[in-house]
C-alpha cells in the first residue's frame, strides 16, 4: 500500500481510537493484521486474537463504571 | 516501483539472452516498444507479470492465457536442457531489488512426421513440453543481498507472496496493461468484485471491511450470545434475554432477505449491462448494414465506371489501334536508315512482314482495321511512302508516340484503379456481412431485449427501494435489540455478565471506529479520483467545448462503476442513453486508468498497447499529452505502422528509450534499441 494512502488511513483510525476511548493502538493493530492476513491462501480466523486485543483493551479498566456509562448513555 | 532493466532467456520467442534497460533518462520515462504482431513486444509484459507472480496471467486484454511450459522457447528446449528464466531490476521505496523467476528444462526430441499438419505438430511440441518442463527457483535480492525463505514449502510461498504483494498487488495487474482496443471495456463491463475489489484494496478498505467483519462476528457470535446465555440463566434477567433472543433472530431474518435481494439486485444490474451490450451492438449493426448500403452504392458506381472504361478502351483501341499499328510500323521503318534510300520498297516489305507475321511489334494481335491499313501500305503499286507521311503527319500530330503511349495506359490504370476499389469493397462488405451473420439478432430479439433491459431497470429500481426500506428495518430492530440487550445489561448482573457485557462495548466501539475511518477514506479518496479523471477528461475533450453531448465530468458510484456528467442533463451510465461513442469510452477508460494510476496508491509502470485504437484523431495528442504529464514510468507499445501516427510522435519526443522488435522466426525474436 502506497504510503501517502497508508498515512491517510492510519491518521484516520488514530483519529477514531481517540474518539472511542481506545489507548493501546488498537484499530492500527487490527488493521495491519488485517493486511498481513490478506495474503494468506489460507482462511482467515482472527477470533483469538481480536478476543486477545479486546481484553487487552479492557485491562486496568473498571468494568462496572464502563458499562454504566453505556447505561448512562443509552437512557 | 519502477523498472530499471528486464533480462529474459530462453523465454517465450526471445531465444538466447535478451535484456532491455527501462531506465528514465533526462527526466524522460516513456518507453517505446515497436514491432509488428508476434514481434514478442506484449511477451515483455507477459515476462514482467510471471516474474511478479509466478503464473502468466493475462496477455493483451484477457484475450490469452499461457501455461508455465509454454513460456519456454521451443527453438531452445529442442536444441538442449537448460533453464529459462526472467529478471526484473526495479526500484522501489528508495531501495534496489532484483526478481529472478526460473524455469528448468529438460530437450525434447521431435521430428515432424510428414503426414502430420503443422498444428499436429505444434500440440505434440506443447504437450512434450508439458512433461519436460518444471518450475524454478523464485530469488529476490535487496539492496545486493539475497533475502532468506523458510524452509518449509508453504511459508516459503506465504512469505514470498507476502513480499511481492507489498511491492507490487497481484489483484492489480490487470490495471498494468491496457490493450488500446479492448481498454473501452472498462466503461462497459460492470465492475463488480474485480474492480470494486483491487479499488479498495488498494484504498485500504478490504481490509477495514474484513476487521469490521471479523469483529462483528466476534461480538454477535461469541461476547452477545454468552450474554444472552447468562441473562437467561439469571432469573431476573431471563426475560429481557429471551426478548433480546427474539429480537436477534428477526435481525438476522431481515439480514437474509437483504443478502437475497442484494443477490437478485446484482443479477438485474449485470442483466441491465448484457441487454445494454446486446444493443449496443445492434446499435453497432445498424451502422454497419448502413455501411454496406454505401458500400453497395459505391460498389455499383465502381463496375460501372469500370465497364464504361473498357467500353472507352475498347472503342479507342478500335478506332486508334491502326495509328498504333502505324506507330509502332514508323518505328521500325525510321530505324533502318540505312535504307532511307530505298524507303518505299522497304515500306512496302516490312508491311507486308508485319501482315505475314500477324502481329505488331508490341506482340499485339492484328485487328481488321490494322490489316486493311498494312494491306494498303504493302500493296507494290500503291503510293506506299505518301500513305507512309500521311500516317507519320496523323500520328505524330494527333498524339505523339508518347501521347498513344500514355493515353494507352492511362486507360488500363483507370480500369485497374476500378478493378482495386471493387476488391477492396467487396473485401469490407464480406467482412461486415459475416460480422453480421455472427452478431446480429432478430427483429423479434432485439425487442425482447429492449423489453427486457427496461424490465431489469425497473426491477433493479425497485429492489434499490426495497433494500433501502430493509437497511431502515435493520436499523429500527437494531435498536429494538440494543435496548432489548440495555435491558439485561440493566437488570441485575453477574459478575461474568458485566465482563461480557464490556466486551460488546469494546468491540462495537472498535467497530464504530473503522466503520467511520471506512466513510472518510472513501470520501477523500473517491473524490480524489473522480476529480483527476474529471479534469483529465476536460482537458482531453477540450476542442469539443460547447458540444451539448461533450463530456464534462466523471463519477464513481457506490460500487465503482463509472457514471459521467455532459454538458446538460443528468450523470448517467455509459449505458445509457445518449451511449457514448466507442472514442468517447475509450477516452473517459483512459481518465479513469489514468486517474487511478495516479490515486489509487501504488507506483508501478503501465503498459499500454496501441493507445489510440478507435479514438478519434481530435484527441490523440490530448491522450499523448494527459499521459507525459502524468510523469509515470508508461511503457508503450505499437506498430511500426503507426510511426507517422501524431500522438507516437509525441510520445518519441518524450522517450527515455525506444526498442525494436523483430521476429527472425517463430521461435526466434530479437531487440535492439533504436535511437
Amino acid at each position: 500500500m502506497e504510503e501517502s494512502r497508508k498515512k491517510i488511513l492510519l491518521e484516520n483510525l488514530a483519529k477514531e481510537e481517540y474518539y472511542n476511548n481506545l489507548k493501546n493502538k488498537e484499530l492500527e493493530i487490527i488493521f495491519e493484521r488485517e493486511r498481513t492476513e490478506m495474503h494468506q491462501e489460507t482462511a482467515r480466523n482472527l477470533e483469538d486474537f481480536l478476543d486477545d486485543i479486546v481484553n487487552k483493551s479492557l485491562t486496568g479498566i473498571n468494568l462496572e463504571d464502563f458499562t454504566q456509562e453505556e447505561n448512562d448513555e443509552t437512557q | 516501483m519502477k523498472l530499471n532493466k528486464i533480462e529474459m532467456e530462453n523465454f517465450l520467442p526471445f531465444y538466447g539472452h535478451t535484456e532491455m534497460d527501462f531506465s528514465p533518462k533526462d527526466g524522460n520515462k516513456i518507453v517505446l516498444l515497436k514491432g509488428v504482431n508476434g514481434a514478442g513486444k506484449s511477451s515483455t509484459f507477459t515476462a514482467l507479470n510471471f516474474v511478479f507472480f509466478g503464473t502468466p496471467v493475462i496477455v493483451a486484454g484477457e484475450k490469452e492465457t499461457l501455461d508455465i511450459h509454454d513460456l519456454v522457447n521451443t527453438k531452445k528446449i529442442m536444441e538442449s536442457d537448460g533453464t529459462a528464466y526472467v529478471r526484473v531490476h526495479f526500484q522501489h521505496d528508495s531501495l534496489q531489488w532484483s526478481f529472478t523467476r526460473k524455469i528448468n528444462f529438460k530437450k525434447i526430441d521431435i521430428e515432424k512426421d510428414p503426414s502430420m499438419s503443422n498444428i499436429e505438430h505444434a500440440n505434440k511440441i506443447r504437450n512434450e513440453k508439458k512433461k519436460n518442463v518444471t518450475i524454478g527457483d523464485f530469488i529476490a535480492v535487496k539492496n545486493g543481498i539475497t533475502m532468506p525463505w523458510p524452509s518449509d514449502p508453504r511459508l516459503r510461498k506465504n512469505k514470498q507472496i507476502e513480499e511481492i504483494e507489498n511491492i507490487i498487488p497481484k489483484d492489480s495487474s490487470k490495471y498494468y496493461f491496457f490493450d488500446g482496443e479492448e481498454i473501452s471495456k472498462y466503461t462497459t463491463v460492470p465492475p463488480k468484485d474485480s474492480i470494486k475489489h483491487i479499488i479498495e484494496k488498494l484504498l485500504g478498505i478490504r481490509m477495514i471491511d474484513n476487521a469490521i467483519k471479523d469483529l462483528t462476528g466476534l461480538k454477535e457470535k461469541k461476547y452477545d450470545k454468552e450474554i444472552r446465555a447468562l441473562g437467561r440463566a439469571n432469573k431476573q434477567t431471563e426475560g429481557f434475554a429471551k426478548t433480546a433472543e427474539v429480537k436477534k433472530s428477526i435481525i438476522d431474518m431481515t439480514k437474509d432477505s437483504k443478502i437475497n435481494k442484494e443477490k437478485e439486485k446484482d443479477h438485474h444490474k449485470s442483466e441491465i449491462l448484457r441487454l445494454a451490450a446486446v444493443l449496443d451492438e445492434n446499435s453497432e449493426i445498424k451502422k454497419k448494414l448502413e455501411r454496406i448500403k454505401i458500400i453497395d452504392t459505391e460498389l455499383t458506381g465502381a463496375d460501372n465506371a469500370m465497364i464504361a472504361e473498357q467500353i472507352g478502351l475498347k472503342q479507342w483501341q478500335g478506332k486508334e489501334l491502326s495509328i498504333l499499328l502505324s506507330v509502332q510500323f514508323l518505328f521500325r521503318i525510321n530505324s533502318k536508315k540505312r535504307l532511307q534510300p530505298r524507303r518505299q520498297a522497304h515500306i512496302t516489305q516490312t508491311a507486308a512482314e508485319c501482315l505475314e507475321q500477324g502481329e505488331c511489334i508490341c506482340k499485339r494481335s492484328l485487328d481488321e482495321i490494322a490489316k486493311d491499313r498494312l494491306k494498303e501500305l504493302a500493296k507494290k503499286d500503291s503510293n506506299a511512302l505518301e500513305n507512309f507521311e500521311e500516317a507519320n503527319s496523323v500520328i505524330l500530330g494527333k498524339w505523339g508516340v508518347k501521347g498513344l503511349e500514355q493515353t494507352w495506359n492511362l486507360h488500363l490504370r483507370q480500369i485497374d484503379d476500378y478493378q482495386q476499389d471493387i476488391a477492396r469493397l467487396t473485401r469490407e462488405k464480406e467482412e461486415l456481412d459475416s460480422v453480421i451473420d455472427t452478431a446480429s439478432h432478430s427483429s423479434t430479439e432485439i425487442d425482447e431485449a429492449r423489453n427486457d433491459h427496461k424490465t431489469a431497470k425497473e426491477e433493479h429500481k425497485r429492489l434499490s427501494d426495497e433494500l433501502n426500506e430493509l437497511d431502515k428495518l435493520i436499523e429500527t430492530r437494531q435498536l429494538e435489540y440494543d435496548d432489548a440487550m440495555n435491558d439485561v445489561r440493566k437488570s441485575n448482573v453477574t459478575k461474568p455478565l458485566t465482563e461480557f457485557i464490556a466486551k460488546s462495548k469494546r468491540c462495537k466501539q472498535m467497530i464504530d471506529g473503522f466503520e467511520q475511518t471506512k466513510e472518510n477514506v472513501v470520501r477523500i479518496q473517491k473524490k480524489a479520483i473522480e476529480d483527476f479523471a474529471t479534469e483529465i477528461l476536460q482537458k482531453i475533450t477540450a476542442s469539443s467545448g460547447g458540444d451539448p453531448r461533450g463530456l464534462q465530468g466523471f463519477h464513481l458510484d457506490d460500487t465503482y462503476t463509472i457514471m459521467i456528467e455532459r454538458y446538460v442533463g443528468e450523470p448517467q451510465y455509459t449505458s445509457d442513453s445518449p451511449i457514448p461513442s466507442k472514442g468517447e469510452k475509450q477516452i473517459i477508460a483512459m481518465a479513469f486508468v489514468l486517474a487511478l494510476t495516479k490515486f489509487a496508491g501504488i507506483e508501478r509502470p503501465i503498459f499500454i498497447d496501441t493507445p489510440f485504437a478507435r479514438l478519434d484523431n481530435e484527441f490523440t495528442l490530448s491522450i499523448a499529452n494527459a499521459i507525459i504529464e502524468q510523469d509515470e514510468q508508461v511503457v508503450i507499445l505499437y506498430q511500426p505502422g503507426e510511426l507517422n501516427h501524431e500522438g507516437i510522435q509525441r510520445f518519441r519526443e518524450c522517450r527515455a528509450s525506444e526498442w525494436e522488435f523483430t521476429k527472425l522466426s517463430v521461435d526466434n525474436s530479437v531487440v535492439v534499441e533504436t535511437q
